[in-house]
């Protein structure tokens, strides 16, 4: 894994990890909105709960740095759930499109693997990171 | 990257790849329509035209593998435009489409991909061969030229 290669997968990382957070926090913070938009998809709030707390955990995790293989590989089970839940219901474009991106980018993250930069490798692993680079 | 991560490339890039054609597609079907549209928002016609050629030619060009890095760079600077554009109305329903795009655009940009890729050589080894020859001729007159205007 080249120093290149490694700071785009720190990009990708933040992208992919801000978005989950937001989306997460999302349904935290205004949950009528989620549960109805749960419920035009035939799936209760129990799962969306669930998803939430992935979401959050996960999403920060991912912008850490911290195991980000394992998530990337949660997100992209749980981004193709998605994509089949909502391709069944709503048609490609404003519908399933964006999952399918967040699922392209979950692919890409779990074949990178943990070895990329992150904020916490610059914290813990000074050692490890001026080794690589 | 490994082989294994190459799978990942692939899959990744025919995703980018038919999300952006299949946006370029549905706006070239009312292609008067989203003139209408985005002349309202304040994009003038002629960069609509543009960004939906791009959208169509960069896509495909992606799906098939050929010319990857200038498809993948044309769609990024449409996405910086649409991520700018869509900041406004915040991070959720607004301008995180656009991002992801963006970030899966800029990462086929830089990162070189082998599985699924068709390269096309412009030119023969004659044809090269001849264009070598040509300028080197060239070259010489130019210093002869420059040699008798010194003179």
């Amino acid at each position: 894994m080249s120093n290149k290669i490694s700071w785009l997968f720190l990009m990708i990382q933040l992208i992919a990890g801000s978005i989950f957070l937001m989306r997460g926090l999302d349904k935290y913070i205004r949950p009528d909105y989620n549960i109805r938009e749960f419920a035009g998809l035939q799936l209760s709030p129990s799962i969306m709960t669930v998803v939430a707390v992935f979401e959050v955990l996960g999403g920060a995790a991912i912008i850490l740095g911290v195991g980000v293989r394992w998530w990337a590989g949660l997100f992209a089970m749980i981004m193709a759930g998605a994509v089949v839940t909502i391709g069944i219901n709503t048609s490609f474009i404003g519908g399933y499109d964006f999952p399918l991106t967040m699922f392209a980018l979950c692919i890409l993250m779990f074949a990178a693997g943990n070895n990329n930069f992150s904020f916490y490798k610059l914290l813990f692993a000074k050692k490890q990171l001026s080794q690589q680079g | 990257m490994d082989k294994n991560s190459e799978w990942a490339l692939l899959i990744g890039r025919f995703i980018l790849g038919a999300v952006v054609t299949a946006h370029g597609l549905a706006k070239l079907f009312s292609f008067t329509r989203v003139l209408d549209t985005f002349e309202q928002l304040g994009i003038p016609p002629v960069f609509t035209a543009g960004m939906i050629f791009i959208e169509v030619f960069g896509g495909v060009a992606l799906l098939l593998g050929v010319g990857v890095r200038v498809a993948a760079f044309f769609i990024s600077t449409i996405m910086i435009g649409a991520t700018l554009f869509d900041l406004s109305l915040g991070l959720i329903a607004g301008f995180e489409f656009p991002l992801t795009v963006l970030g899966l655009s800029v990462l086929y940009i830089f990162i070189p991909c082998h599985l699924g890729i068709y390269h096309i050589r412009l030119f023969s080894n004659f044809q090269l061969l001849i264009m070598k020859r040509t300028t080197k001729l060239l070259n010489q007159f130019n210093k002869y030229r420059m040699r008798r205007r010194a003179a």
